[in-house]
Parts: C-alpha cells; structure tokens; sequence
C-alpha cells in the first residue's frame, strides 16, 4: 500500500502541470509584468517606457481630481446598478420560490436565456430600446413628455448593468430563500404575524446572506465591467474599465494603465474576499442554519441592542394599545393594514412582471428588428424582409470573425476539458500541502477584472512577439475555459460520494478502472456542461478579446462590438439574433442534460 | 359548553377527499389524539384548525366561537410544528417572546410570562442561547414553550416527538402531559404512533381516508372497536381475524361452537381476538383449536408465539412457554368474553 502511494506521488503533479504551466504563461506572468510598469514613467503617445527612475509618481498622478472622479463615478454607477437590481431582483427571486413548479421553469429559463447570450447582442438590445427615437422615447413623446436621453448618460449604463447583472442578483438570492425552511414562515403566521410581518421579521432577515452575497457580486461585475458601460455610454461617460483601456491602448501610457489596473483590481480583490466570506456562511448555513451557531446573545453588544429595541417597542406597543382600545380604530387599523398588504402584493406582482420583462425584452428586441426592411435600426421594424440576413453571406468580414470565434472556442473548450478535468481530478482525489491556496490559484482568472487581464496579456505579447496572433487570443482563452471547466467539475467531485469509489476499490478495481468505470460516468453530465458553458463563455468573450485583436484575427463579438462603437446597423441585428438562438440552443441542451434548476453559473 | 367542536368539516385536493365530514368535539383541558395511518387526513385537519387550510364545508368553532373563516394570525390557537419550526436568527428568549410582541403586550409583562414558561419547560438559564445551540430534546421544548406562552384556547400539536429518539419520546411525552393536564389546556395531537396516542389522549380520534372512524376514551377504543379497522390499528401484535359462521343462533369457529356470544344473523362474520385474549391451554370455556407452532418470539417477561391454525396464522401473548418448540401442537381457547364479531362487508362491529 505504502509502495503504491509512493508511485502515485508525481502523477499528482503531473495532472496539474499543464494546466499550471497555461496559467503561468498566459495569465500570472503576464499581469505581475504589467504591474512591474506602474513605477516607471510612460512617454504618452509613443509607447515608450523610461526605465531609468522607478518611483511612485502614477499613484500620486492617479490622485488628481479627475482621476479620483472616474473612480468616485464608477463606485456610484455600480452602486445604484447594485440597488436597482436588488429592488428587482429581490421580488422575482421570491416569486421564484413559490407556485407551481412550470411558472418556476419558465422563470428560470426567462432569466437563464439572457445570462447565456452574449453580452454585446443583449447591449445592442438595450441600445435600440433606450435609443433617441427608440420604443422607450417613442412612448414618452406619445404621453407628451420631452423625450429622455438614455445612451450616453450615466443612467443608460445603469440601465445596462441593471439588465446584464440583475440575473445574478436573483440567483444569489433565491438559492439562500430556496434553503429557508418556509415552515418558519407558518409559524410566525400561527404566532399573530399578518403576511407581511412574516416577511419582515422572518424571511428578509434570514435571507440576508443572499441579498449581501449578491449585491457584492453584482457591484463587483458593475465596478469593472467595460462592454456595458463603453456602449450605453457610448463612450463619453469614463469608467474605471475604460480608463485603463484609454491610457494604455489609445494613450499607450503603459505604466500610468497599469497603476489604474492595480486600483481596479484592489478594490475588486477587496469585493471578492467580502463575497467569498459571505457565500462560505451560505454554505454553512444549509446544514441547519449552524451560521447562526456562533452568535453570542450573551454579550454586552447584544443585551444592549436588546435594550434599545425593547425601549422602542415598548412605546410603539403603548401607543398600538391606547389606539386599539376603541373598538373602531381598532378596524380602521386593521382595514388599512388590510388595505397596505393588498396594494403591497399587486404592486410586487406587477414589479415581478416588468423586472421580468425588463430582464429578457432585449433579446425578442434584436430578434424582431433584424427583420427590417430599412436601412437602418428600428423598433418596430420598418417592413419585413430577410435581406439582412442574405446580405450577411457577402460580408465576409463577419464570416472570417465567426471562423476565427469557432476555432478559437472549439480549440480553446477541447484543451480546457481535458486539463481542468485533470486540475480538478487532481485536487479532489490527492493530498495537497496547500490544497486551498492551489484552489484559488487555479480559480484565480474570475477574480481579476477582464480588462485587466486583457492588457496584461497584449502588453506581455507584444514583449514576446506574439502580438495580434492567434496564438495569445487562444491561450487567453483556455485561461478562461478551463477557468469554468475547474470549477465546474470540481464542484461536482466535492459533492462525490467517496464510498462509492471505495466500493468499486473493494471489488477489485484499480485506481485507474475506478476512475473510468466509475467516476467518470457519475461526473460526466457535469464536464458536459462545463463544455457547453465554456463554449458560449468563449465565443461571447469580448472584454478580454478587446485588447488581443489583430488585422486577420478578430473574433466575432469584438467585431460587432467595435461595429456598434460607430452605431447601429442591421446586419449586426442579425448576427446577435443568430447569437441569441444559439444561446437558447446551448440552454436547451443543457436543460435535457442536468436541467436547468441544477445549472450553476 | 365543548372548548372546540368540528361540525360537517370536508376538505377535498382535486379528487382525494382528505377530510370527509367529520364531525368532533373535545371539552375545555382535554387533550384529543388524532390517530391514523399516512395519508388519512391527520395533518389536513390540524392545518384547517390552526387556519393554514379553509375547509371546503363545515364549521370551526372554539371556545363557542366561529373561527372558520379567521387566518391564522387572528386565531386562538398555537401550533407546535412536526420540525419545531424554530427562527434561528433568534435566540431562546427571542423566540418565545416572538408571539407576545405581535401582540403589544409591555415588555415587562412579556418577559415575566416568558420566563414562567420557560422555567415550566425546564428552559431556566437557557433563554439566551442560540436555537442551534441546542439539543433536539431541547428545542422541542422551546417550540413548546413559545406556543404555550401565547395562552391558545387550543394547543395544537403536530407529530411533536417524531424527530426525537425513543428514550427522549416516552419522557417528553409523559412531560407534555403533565403540563397540559396541570394548565388546563385543551389540546389536539397528531401522531401516527398508536402508542403516544394511547398514553397521552383522553380521547383518541381514529382517521382513515378522511373520514372519522371512531371517537372515544383509549381504552373504549381499544376494548370496543366500532370496526375492524379500529380494532386491527390499535394494538400491538394486531388483533387476530378469523372467519367465523353463524346459523340458528350459534356461532361456530372451525367448526368449534363458541357458546355465551350475543345471537347474531345467519351468516359469515370476521371474528377479532387479541393475541393477549389466547391461551394455549384449555380453559374450559370451549373445546380448544389444534394449532402448530411456528415460531416463538422472547420479549423478555412475556412471549409471543405464531400459531398456524385451519391455514391461518394466529399471534398468542403468553408468559415465557419453557415447554414449546417448533412443530409442536397445541390446544388454542379463546377468552370468549373478549371476543369481537365485525360485519365482514362493511367492518362495522357488531
């Protein structure tokens, strides 16, 4: 026994070289490079880098007025996209918990459809509904109001978040109610709750971890997106994300770019560890709520919040007593809170419903436009003709795009479910000294903002010479793949029954047969879907690609992107409709193949 | 004047009738076991009395009130909950209090009545811990306490003792007893458990799809089914059912002739003996059955052992039988007082 283990030693380490190496090459390495810029001085303009006196002047630069404003105005942008979507979010999450489990399914998928379709196609959507002459306006003008500008506003990139995050938002919140023991809810009921005091004293606050864990999550994805904000700004309205992109693709002030890029990623590393402390409390919490095993009502902290609020209460209560003395304000009492609850549900439902609607509309949006017969996007479409879509065999532009997006994924989903299969393999089935630190190593890509690791990883292929090819566009993308395709199916082996594979030991098998014979098959579904999902993650990647384009080798997201920079155009209607069905195509495959109630993002 | 009185109550989920008609009253401080199998309707009839379920007919009535229609925040009554139900972002104290606060009383008061209940459930020092802090034994009591703080016209209690082990079950059981009976309380227990119901009610209520099969005292029950169904659910081993035969006013077992039983039609019957109404030795009130042991099971003071008689199996309860073995034959008397005779159509006793 002892022998074999010994044997098994490096092909432990073996499991996860490859995929370390990528890692290191296209995705560490590459950013500690970039970071190494930031105490040197950049000659604007040029490119150039003088190397002679390292020293701290970005950081001071970095504190004057208007820097400080794109930082301020990015921490507020994502801070009411966050509150709006959880005013959102909230009510459908809920709503999701209860009724039959069709409304449930739809809802899911309602909300699934969009989170799957890429990023830019669902913008372009908000972008012809928000427009000047857009349905929004349209209906404004027609009620006598002066039409609203939303694009190129702070407003319109809120509006946007709120669209592409809110999904997040919902699922987060939902799967803390969907573990609340809704007995709880009954039995504030027995104990003289109205329906509404059931939801205030007992769901809200054990929900809290949710609505913490998801409102993290989302400002962390507003505070550096760089899509959304770039094309609902239209570019005018400087975020921290398009900073960094500004100062080192178009300024080529490396060094300045990457002490930004160190700010964004401080304030984004400080969202990810509140969010990482959060969700690990969730997960404690499904075995019997034990987050709450370690609250000490004893302590002075508590008794004196006991106090206050029995001090509050006890004024409130005589108040409510004197009133309820006479028999008719005790009615009209009861009659107005009647009343409240009443207004206060249809109001919710209502809310539920646009949320709903407000969440999947840009996707029907594209989809009806592109059928237009002008020369130009509207909505409703002026006519209908498929000509858009004839016209799309001759633009051989997006038809090059679409080949390099199809090899890229294809290539980049083949390696990445081969060695993050491994990587997860490995970290499950043998011992690791720093099992949690190689964890995070490994899941690392999702914590550092896309357009950081995008300029890393152009500044450090330019430096090797790899600039505009194909091959750095495809590293980055296994990063990103292989990313999911770890976390996917380790989330799967963590949740392994180990007797199992005992079992199959027992009877005979070795290590090797257990692992085909049995493990493999038991995990299957799940490398599926990481190969699925990663297949759409590839081919909608843009915020990354952005950065690594070149002349023959810009992938099909990027071009529409930078088509949409320019305006709206119908043959680019078309291209995100076939995006969207093909997102709907993956979400139905992976509903026949796990379900969609089991899909995680 | 009954404490809660159910007149014509019909609950139906599509098809299924899950309360059918049932009509029940229990006097102030009595407690009222509603026994059953799964699925007889226990738990539908619980939830329309604590108002989470409206009855399709019927009325509710408690302490001479009409409750039917009243949601369950307005209602006399507390529900001790099958999971305890218990709110873990509060501790002991918080929980217990949870129901009086709704109802405005001064804090003050609030605290002097937790504190008896708890002090009442043996929670004294406890009221600031965390619920998960607690034992399953404990928590169950909390439950307990939290109900009972709020003075209902009606406990209702569902599967209570369930989730516990069966050494905490039998001391919680004779516990919650104790404290009904010594407060008063009127109170309605589920449980599918026939001997919690035995040892707890003073009425039990026996269910079967819905509809109510027979309300008594435990023991009229148990000696006096209503039917066959009562009499093989209660008791265990079960009752013994065989076929018996009535023609010119005698009944006869096998073609034994059982004398001393009420007359009864010409006619076939399903005749009920309890397995601790056997004996294996003739006791003179019949000419003895001629069964063939089968097996003997040792219960420590006492035995069952499983007979074969005329193709039927049959239990005896009977001291420890030293002298028995497998195959033997034995003479089998039944205590001819005890014996039950059921309609064999309709179940009904006669």
């Amino acid at each position: 026994m002892q022998k074999k283990r010994a044997r098994l030693e490096p092909a432990k380490y073996l499991l996860l070289t490859p995929s370390t190496v990528i890692l290191l090459l296209a995705f560490f390495i590459p950013i500690l490079y970039l970071f190494t810029l930031c105490v040197y001085h950049g000659i604007p303009g040029s490119g150039l880098i003088d190397y002679t006196n390292p020293n701290l002047d970005n950081f001071i630069r970095f504190m004057d007025p208007y820097n400080i404003k794109v930082l301020v105005r990015t921490l507020r942008i994502a801070f009411v996209a966050t509150a709006v979507s959880l005013v959102i979010g909230y009510p459908i999450a809920l709503s999701m918990t209860k009724g039959s489990n069709l409304k449930k399914s739809i809802m899911l998928a309602l909300l699934l459809t969009p989170l799957v379709t890429n990023v830019v196609a669902r913008t372009l959507g908000l972008m012809i509904i928000f427009g000047n002459n857009g349905p929004v306006n349209k209906i404004i003008k027609m009620l006598g109001f002066e039409g609203i500008k939303f694009l190129g506003e702070e407003f319109g990139i809120v509006l946007g978040l709120v669209q592409v995050y809110t999904p997040y938002m919902v699922l987060s919140v939902k799967a803390v109610l969907e573990n609340t023991n809704f007995n709880l809810q009954e039995a504030a009921r027995d104990l003289g709750c109205s329906k509404w005091q059931a939801f205030r004293k007992v769901i809200l606050p054990l929900s809290m971890p949710g609505v913490v864990a998801g409102s993290l999550f989302v400002f962390l994805l507003s505070f550096s997106s760089y899509i959304t904000p770039k094309l609902m700004g239209k570019g005018t309205i400087m975020t921290m994300s398009m900073y960094v992109y500004q100062q080192g693709m178009s300024l080529m002030d490396w060094p300045f770019a990457a002490a930004v890029a160190i700010v964004l990623l401080v304030v984004s590393l400080i969202l990810v560890t509140l969010y990482n402390k959060m969700t690990s409390r969730i997960e404690r919490m499904n075995d019997r709520t034990g987050m709450y095993r370690n609250t000490n009502y004893s302590s002075g902290w508590h008794l004196f919040k006991a106090r206050i609020k029995d001090f509050f209460y006890d004024i409130y209560a005589s108040v409510m007593r004197k009133l309820e003395q006479s028999e008719s304000t005790k009615k009209t009492l009861r009659g107005l809170s009647a009343g409240f609850e009443t207004v206060g549900t249809i109001l919710v439902k209502v809310l539920v419903v646009l949320g709903v609607i407000f969440i999947i509309c840009p996707l029907p949006i594209v989809l009806i436009s592109s059928f237009t017969e002008a020369n130009l996007v509207y909505f409703p479409p002026k006519g209908f003709s498929v000509k858009w879509y004839v016209g799309l065999l001759e633009k051989t532009e997006y038809l090059n795009s679409f080949l390099v997006s199809l090899r890229l994924a294809f290539g980049a989903v083949a390696l990445s479910l081969i060695f993050g299969t491994m990587v997860a393999v490995a970290l499950t089935r043998f011992k690791f000294r720093f099992a949690h630190a190689l964890r995070t190593f490994f899941l690392s890509q999702m914590m550092v903002p896309g357009v950081i690791f995008g300029l890393a990883a152009v500044r450090f292929a330019a430096r090797i010479g790899w600039n505009a090819s194909f091959k750095a566009l495809f590293l980055v993308h296994i990063v990103i793949c292989s990313t999911y395709v770890i976390r996917t199916v380790l989330s799967s082996l963590i949740g392994f029954d180990v007797s199992i594979e005992e079992a199959a030991r027992d009877l005979g098998a070795s290590s090797w047969q257990t692992f085909w014979k049995v493990t493999f098959p038991i995990i299957r579904p799940s490398i599926i879907v990481a190969g699925l999902f990663s297949f759409i993650t590839s081919l909608d990647e843009t915020t990354v690609s952005v950065f690594l384009v070149g002349g023959q080798t810009v992938t099909l997201p990027v071009r529409i992107f930078s088509q949409l920079e320019y305006g709206l155009e119908p043959t680019i209607t078309c291209i995100s409709s076939l995006l969207v069905v093909f997102a709907l195509i993956i979400l139905l495959v992976i509903d026949r193949m796990i379900g969609l109630h089991k899909f995680k993002i | 004047m009954a404490q809660l009185e159910i007149k014509g109550l019909c609950k139906s989920f599509g098809a299924v009738k899950a309360v059918d008609h049932i009509n029940l009253s229990i006097e102030e401080g009595e407690m009222l076991c509603l026994l059953g199998p799964s699925g007889c309707g226990k738990t539908t009839l619980l939830r329309i009395l604590s108002g989470f379920l409206e009855p399709d007919e019927g009325t509710v009535l408690m302490g001479g009130t009409d409750v039917t229609g009243l949601p369950p925040d307005r209602r006399p009554t507390s529900l001790v909950f099958q999971n305890y139900a218990l709110f873990p972002h509060l501790n002991v104290y918080e929980n217990a209090s949870f129901g009086l606060r709704l109802k405005k009383l001064p804090s003050a008061e609030i605290q002097e009545k937790v504190m008896t209940t708890l002090k009442l459930v043996g929670l004294e020092g406890m009221e600031k811990r965390a619920i998960t802090q607690l034992s399953g034994g404990q928590q169950q009591r909390v439950a307990l306490a939290r109900a009972l703080v709020m003075e209902p016209k009606v406990l209702l209690l569902d599967e209570p003792l369930s989730n516990l082990d069966a050494k905490l079950r039998v001391e919680t059981r004779q516990q919650i007893r104790r404290l009904q009976q010594s407060l008063g309380i009127t109170a309605v227990f589920v449980t599918h458990d026939q001997e919690e119901a035995m040892s707890m009610g003073d009425k039990i209520a026996i269910l079967k799809l819905g509809a109510l099969q027979q309300l008594g005292s435990p023991m009229e029950l148990y000696r006096n089914p209503a039917n066959s169904f009562v009499a093989g659910f209660l008791g265990t081993p079960a009752m013994n059912f065989m076929e018996a035969v009535s023609r010119g006013g005698q009944v006869t077992l096998g073609g034994v002739v059982l004398s001393g039983l009420p007359s009864v039609p010409d006619g076939t019957y399903t005749l009920g003996i309890r397995p601790e109404d056997l004996v294996l030795e003739n006791n003179g009130q019949m000419e003895p059955l001629q069964g063939t042991v089968e097996s003997v099971e040792l219960l420590g003071d006492h035995a069952l052992v499983y007979l074969r008689w005329a193709d039927k199996a049959i239990c005896c309860r009977t001291g420890i039988p030293d002298h028995l073995s497998e195959g033997d034959t034995v003479p089998i008397t039944l205590d001819l007082s005890r014996v039950k005779l059921f309609d064999p159509s309709t179940g009904a006793a006669l």
